[in-house]
């Protein structure tokens, strides 16, 4: 059931009806968010809520355990087994095929040879009870002793196949008591969803299958094509993950849960640095709490610092997949931030660029186009299916034939991301994109209605496609 | 009075030939909305069909001894009726009418439809008179993983449609100076000879990941050049379903842009659609291909073609949008095998 389908619709139509309904009683309230979710992740596969049952289960337990003791060791130990009992079934099922593949004798053990289907959405809601864990070890917040509420926290449906990584310390709290949203916060939602769908059904529907001819023919196509081809996955793929992101943060605020906002109009960066405090911020925020953090950070020397984070990325590779194309994305990735951190100018741009101003200053539009570039050869190793297809695109990209004249078709739909571009650039300093700042009501709504009409005149028709960060 | 006359002359002339563009005009649009309404009323008739008929039996006609029965006994006179037609019309035209068999099928596991259809495909041709090649035994010798996209898909590969061509270009050279006897002017040419959307560029993957792109000219065929009238060259026209349209194969790739490579006194012309079979490659030549003046005409066919006429395939399936109302044998054949 996609967040972009007329199932979801009914289905969200319903559960927040019951939700409001039964709100004197938050317990009931959870109960019906634990069903609908539940509901939700079964459409999928039956076996995906017997995972997500294992996984509440260890982390509840655990968690409660951690808490009741009170020597360190012991609370330590229960952490580690806590986290070694998490992080098994992640491992197991994501990279048995690498690790058991390659040892004779051990081959028939492979998840995918045992016929285990990888649960969609594993990925986050591991990291979520890894990180409420570790938090209830490091005191953040007390063990949730209810069991309902902490099941409905993992399992919520929004967040549970593509994030954002729930921040315990910020989201499980919430699940305790009614948060009414406000007709601010409804508006708000409403913006949102209407965003995500717009950059799902318009941008990312209509491209995709041209990001995938380009990928797959790359044989056959120029330098210049394959190069309009990796931008187009680029902008693809963010307006697939972030609609996504928008939708679920609208439907969780209607249901009076404020998640993360995972990005943060991440094409307008001026350095890697600050392109990664801009995307996908809540696997950054769980990586900076739960192993930068703990490894050290920035405390040590330089090279501590660049080892720390040449890590911390190939860990987010491999996070990816069980694939050499993933780390060494995730190692690209950390190599750019090398100069950055040798010069001491990583975290700089802490602000939206050229704030106040229409256009960016020349430099400015340099430092955004140098970043969206360096972040567009990253996507060769995120999208090729192995080490051969990167091979093969960059061997194209750097040649003479990056002078050719580019299928136009793929001008074509680079073009069509463009009107995505320049609205996010207009509002860039806003909370949201589609916060309109009228005191005329009617004109707000009028802006909404030409979205929707935008979405229903261009989505693609028959598009049934995932959201492509589903598989990891 | 003269000059009065003299003056309003022009008025009147304007008048009149104002009017008669307005008649012009409505008669045009009453015969546009006759269309329309007739359009309409054969899309609900298939809808209706469609909703009294859901099933289609295709390999299930041949299951126990059905090769005998009376069901596939009256699809084979259906199309052997209709390749007669097609014969008649094609060489109307003064065209040389050929026909290829071509399956995708390899090795021991052929369908039943691959079958029985064969050898009366190739004895119908023979007793209509027809020029007929079965391509099935030279496909069966090929490695399936080398021209076929296997396992995704049973499409030829590159290789495979470099392998096609190869099968296909001694047929076309062998008439390489047969000529139509027929043209048409432009006022009574179709503006498309096949079923693309004209001009159209796309990338399409079938739903297997295997994405593609097609090109159609601006005749709605597939291929990147328009054909240019009066002809310069000679005309081959390639009707079929899929093993002709070729897809999860960029237009360069396919077996006749590689024929059209080999060949440039010739235009290559593909009209090939994804799904189709004799009934759909007929209405198309009658409705608009033949405008396209071929001089030799090769139409791909296989066994799936003859069970493919069943009245609920046609219904679902097929390109003319028009009701297919079931034959009494039909009837009974659905009845007995869908509604007991």
């Amino acid at each position: 059931m996609l967040f972009n389908t007329k199932e979801f619709a009914i289905f969200f139509a319903i559960t927040l009806a019951i939700y409001w309904l039964v709100k004197p009683w938050r317990n009931v309230q959870n109960l019906v968010l634990l069903a609908g979710s539940y509901y939700f992740y079964n459409n999928l596969h039956y076996t995906f809520p017997i995972y997500l049952a294992c996984m509440i289960g260890v982390g509840y337990v655990s968690a409660i355990l951690i808490d009741q003791q009170t020597q360190q060791t012991k609370r330590k130990a229960i952490l580690i087994v806590g986290i070694c009992l998490l992080g098994f079934g992640l491992t197991y099922l994501k990279y048995s095929t690498l690790i058991l593949g390659n040892i004779t004798g051990l081959e028939q053990w492979q998840a995918s040879a045992i016929g285990i289907i990888v649960p969609l959405g594993i990925s986050y809601y591991t990291f979520s009870s890894i990180g409420y864990i570790t938090d209830v070890y490091r005191k953040r917040l007390p063990a949730q002793q209810n069991a309902i509420t902490y099941a409905t926290y993992v399992s919520f449906f929004p967040h549970l196949l593509c994030g954002p990584i729930a921040s315990s310390v910020a989201v499980l709290p919430q699940f305790s008591k009614t948060n009414v949203p406000t007709w601010a916060q409804i508006e708000q939602s409403v913006a949102e969803i209407l965003w995500g769908l717009f950059k799902k059904m318009v941008i990312a529907a209509n491209v995709e299958k041209v990001v995938n001819y380009c990928y797959a023919s790359h044989e056959d196509l120029n330098g210049s094509t394959l190069f309009l081809g990796v931008t187009l996955f680029n902008l693809y793929l963010y307006a697939d993950f972030s609609a996504y992101s928008d939708i679920a943060r609208g439907v969780a605020r209607l249901l009076g849960i404020e998640l993360t906002q995972n990005f943060k109009m991440p094409f307008f960066s001026r350095n890697p640095g600050e392109f990664w405090r801009r995307w996908h911020t809540s696997l950054r925020k769980w990586m900076l709490d739960y192993l930068y953090l703990p490894m050290g950070g920035n405390r040590g020397s330089k090279l501590q610092y660049v080892i720390v984070m040449l890590f911390i990325f190939s860990f987010s590779g491999l996070w990816h997949g069980a694939n050499m194309t993933f780390v060494c994305w995730g190692l690209l990735n950390g190599i750019y931030f090398l100069p950055y951190i040798l010069t001491d100018k990583l975290t700089r741009y802490k602000d939206v660029v050229a704030k106040g101003k229409l256009l960016p200053s020349g430099k400015e539009f340099l430092q955004l186009l140098l970043t969206f570039n360096l972040i567009t050869l990253t996507r060769i190793f995120f999208r090729a299916p192995d080490m051969t297809v990167v091979k093969g695109l960059i061997t194209k990209i750097f040649s003479a034939s990056i002078l050719a004249v580019p299928l136009k078709l793929v001008v074509t739909n680079v073009a069509i991301c463009l009107p995505m571009l320049a609205v996010e650039w207009v509002q860039r300093e806003k909370e949201y994109v589609l916060q309109i700042s009228t005191k005329y009501p009617a004109l707000r709504i009028l802006g909404y209605i030409a979205v929707i009409f935008l979405i229903y005149w261009l989505h693609k028709r028959q598009n049934t496609s995932e959201y492509y960060y589903f598989k990891f | 009075m003269k000059k009065i006359l003299l003056l309003t002359l022009p008025f009147a002339t304007l008048l009149t030939l104002s009017c008669g563009n307005n008649i012009e005009q409505q008669q045009a649009a009453t015969a546009t909305e006759k269309a329309l309404a007739e359009s309409k009323k054969a899309f609900r008739a298939v809808e209706d069909l469609n909703n009294d008929y859901r099933e289609i039996p295709d390999e299930k006609m041949l299951e126990n001894g059905g090769q005998n029965s009376a069901i596939y006994g009256e699809m084979k006179k259906r199309y052997k009726a209709q390749l007669s037609e097609f014969k008649k019309e094609v060489e109307s035209t003064g065209a040389k009418f050929i026909v290829v068999i071509i399956t995708p099928e390899v090795g021991p596991g052929i369908t039943n439809r691959t079958r029985y259809g064969h050898p009366f495909i190739k004895s119908t041709c023979t007793e209509l008179g027809i020029e007929h090649y079965d391509l099935s035994p030279a496909i069966a010798a090929q490695n399936p993983d080398v021209i076929t996209q296997a396992p995704k898909d049973g499409h030829w590969s590159k290789k495979g449609a470099i392998f096609l061509a190869d099968q296909l270009e001694p047929i076309i050279t062998k008439y390489s100076t047969h000529k139509t006897t027929t043209t048409y002017p432009d006022a009574q040419r179709t503006e498309t000879f096949g079923d693309l959307a004209p001009g159209s560029d796309e990338i399409l993957d079938g739903g297997k990941n295997l994405p593609y792109r097609v090109v159609a000219n601006a005749q709605g065929l597939r291929m990147n050049e328009d054909v240019k009238f009066p002809k310069t060259k000679q005309h081959i026209l390639f009707m079929g379903g899929s093993q002709i349209y070729s897809p999860f194969l960029d237009n360069d790739f396919i077996a006749t842009t590689l024929l059209a490579k080999r060949h440039p006194e010739m235009v290559i012309m593909n009209s090939g659609m994804i799904s189709g079979c004799t009934d759909d490659f007929l209405s198309l030549w009658k409705e608009k291909a033949k405008y396209s003046e071929p001089d030799v005409v090769i139409v791909q066919t296989n066994g799936t073609d003859i069970t493919d006429l069943f009245f609920t395939n046609r219904n679902h399936l097929a390109r003319s949008k028009q009701p297919y109302y079931p034959s009494a044998e039909e009837e009974k054949y659905f009845r007995n095998t869908y509604r007991k």
